[in-house]
């Protein structure tokens, strides 16, 4: 283990339980997020991508301890966040900022902006004189002005939304910071404005950020690292300009074709057993039909196909 | 090919009730749509690009105020304050809506919503399964989905569905209302390509509104930038794409981010006003980096080259 990691999330799977009360007697089970792993570095940005269902946002939420695993582990410094108790508990759930999708709906309607920007501090037991001194500081390096305390969220536009639950996550001084869909709501020009903000805040607070998109263009702004991930599991990961500019896993030739917008007609259809991305593929064989092709480590990529497993 | 009209529009604002007097969201707009083109509105939200696509639809409140003339495919739908879509709605325009989840019935099963369509427009006559089924098709929906609920699709699937929808009764125009913005990338680009091979294959009028120029700039054949209500540039696509001449479609294509690019972004400073508070002259003029004296008198939409309309007084 390197000692400059931050975040290590080791062989992680999230189920949900299926419950179908009248025609399946025992209720199934499925993987949302399956054999996941990856470290992030001190200081470093990874790029989550993948299309809706793909178990992006579980992950997330499974990071920052609202959901348990089933099993693996999430590793924040050495220690493991679903394990940890008390004050050390504490003390990892302030270094963890998380800024939910959609701003407008993770904020509450009924309480004043002031209140919903504290309440990490809330948690925290920080008196109240501090937390509004720290709100209305916070208020001031996101770039809104301070009047912002003391209105209601349908005040305020979805780019000042944003802004807030940025403020809400920086406010109890993290280290890390997961941005789940940070601009999927937003205008092009207002996307521009967060996109630059983020870059400006993590070297202000020289900050880690997950980023969680489904635009393989946004995430490449950002982050240093990628990771695309689909069906549940990382299917390829590397450094952002080696991803791009020679992806080794069909789907993220997809991704990446859907950026540039070429037509695209064929179905991502899932396949019975096996790879689930044969439909896409050009170079598949006997193999892909019947298992799931293993991770395989090329240089800094690791990618799951099994057209590398040779090499 | 001679062009001919589908949709065109003259003067037209369109307001709501507000305050003791009307808001005009949408003002004086000047728009001509060729027949079997993809026309494309973009905008950012508020700009009032879905109340200009609701009014070709058919779709606008009984409460809004109406002002000029438009008409669509021949028949006059607004001429001042009166509107009349009958026969229109339907037959002759239909709308795709932004959610497809919340536009499809959940108590009915996608084929029974069809049928349900076409037996409203053309009667049992022609059996109305026969032509779901080949509806379903033509979105290459798999012919099992006939009998499935919606919530037994998925999010491209319902999209899919929605569109077989809006198809049913034949219409000459369709009016796409953000279709792509509740999907994520990868379905983006495949709903997008569907509308335009739909659009080729049954010779129909496709009207698209996004805030997303990448999609808009593979599909369409002619682009409209809408802003604060008004029309700040327009003409054919590769023309507007290529050489944006409006500041404000300039720093939009800027804001972008590119594929692989980590150049800081370009930013537009401000946001956009609300209708309820309207610059004065020219809408972009406060956030306008290269505005002058002039600015404080309203532009207005001038031909700069051949299919290449803008509204700046830059260019006048």
């Amino acid at each position: 283990m390197s000692n400059s990691a931050l975040l290590q999330v080791i062989d992680l799977y999230v189920n949900y339980r299926i419950v179908r009360k009248f025609t399946d007697i025992i209720s199934r089970v499925r993987s949302a997020v399956a054999d996941v792993s990856f470290t992030l570095n001190e200081g470093e940005t990874l790029g989550v991508v993948g299309g809706s269902g793909s178990g992006k946002t579980t992950l997330l939420k499974t990071i920052v301890g609202i959901l348990k695993p089933s099993k693996g582990e999430v590793v924040y410094r050495g220690v493991s966040v679903h394990n940890a108790r008390g004050e050390l508990k504490k003390k990892i759930m302030a270094e963890i900022g998380y800024v939910p999708q959609e701003p407008s709906q993770s904020l509450d309607p009924r309480m004043k902006i002031s209140s919903s920007v504290t309440e990490p501090l809330r948690a925290l037991r920080i008196s109240k004189s501090d937390r509004y001194e720290r709100a209305k500081h916070i208020l001031k390096v996101v770039g809104l002005p301070e009047e912002v305390l003391e209105l209601y969220p349908r005040d305020l536009s979805i780019g000042m939304l944003q802004r807030v639950a940025i403020a809400r996550a920086l406010i109890t001084k993290p280290k890390l910071v997961l941005l789940d869909e940070p601009t999927s709501s937003l205008d092009i020009s207002t996307q521009a404005q967060i996109l630059n903000f983020l870059r400006e805040m993590r070297e202000v607070f020289n900050l880690s950020y997950i980023l969680v998109t489904h635009d393989i263009s946004v995430a490449s702004y950002l982050s240093e690292r990628l990771a695309v991930m689909s069906h549940g599991t990382i299917v390829e990961e590397g450094p952002a300009n080696e991803v791009l500019e020679e992806p080794l896993h069909p789907y993220t030739k997809v991704l990446i074709e859907a950026s540039k917008l070429r037509e695209i007609e064929e179905s991502l259809e899932e396949a019975s057993a096996g790879c689930p991305f044969i439909n896409l593929c050009t170079f598949k064989t006997s193999t892909c039909f019947r298992e799931l092709p293993p991770q395989i480590v090329i240089g800094a990529r690791r990618v799951k196909c099994w057209r590398y497993s040779n090499k | 090919m001679v062009l001919e009209a589908s949709i065109k529009s003259i003067d037209l604002s369109i307001g709501y009730e507000y305050d003791y007097g009307v808001l005009w969201v949408v003002n004086s707009v000047n728009i001509v749509v060729w027949r079997n083109t993809t026309y494309c509105i973009i905008g950012e939200s508020g700009c009032g690009k879905s109340t200009l696509g609701n009014a070709m639809a058919g779709l606008l409140p009984t409460y809004a105020y109406t002002n000029g003339y438009l008409e669509v495919e021949g028949r006059i739908v607004v001429r001042g304050d009166e509107t009349n879509y009958n026969g229109v709605r339907g037959r002759i325009v239909t709308r795709i809506p932004q959610d497809p989840s919340s536009a499809l019935n959940p108590y009915v099963t996608i084929g029974e919503q069809l049928v349900k369509v076409i037996k409203h427009h053309y009667g049992v006559r022609e059996n109305p399964l026969e032509k779901a089924g080949k509806l379903l098709k033509l979105v290459k929906l798999p012919l099992e989905v006939i009998d499935y609920y919606p919530h037994e699709l998925s999010g491209g699937m319902k999209q899919r569905a929605a569109i077989a929808l809006a198809l049913a009764p034949m219409p000459k125009v369709i009016v796409a209302d953000e279709p792509t913005s509740s999907l994520d990338a990868y379905l983006r680009g495949v709903v997008a390509s569907l509308l335009k091979r739909v659009q080729r294959e049954l010779n129909l009028t496709l009207v698209f509104i996004t805030h997303d120029i990448a999609l808009a700039s593979t599909i369409c054949d002619y682009i409209t930038v809408m802003y604060a209500g008004t029309i700040v540039e327009e003409g054919a696509s590769d023309k507007v794409l290529h050489n944006p001449l409006h500041p404000y479609t300039q720093l939009l294509f800027k804001a972008i981010p590119k594929l692989g690019s980590r150049e800081t972004l370009s930013t537009i400073p401000g946001s956009p006003p609300s209708p309820t508070s309207y610059p004065e002259g020219c809408r972009f003029r406060p956030r306008c980096p290269v505005g002058f004296s002039e600015c404080y008198k309203a532009p207005k939409l001038i031909e700069v080259e051949p299919q290449h309309k803008v509204s700046c007084w830059r260019y006048a």
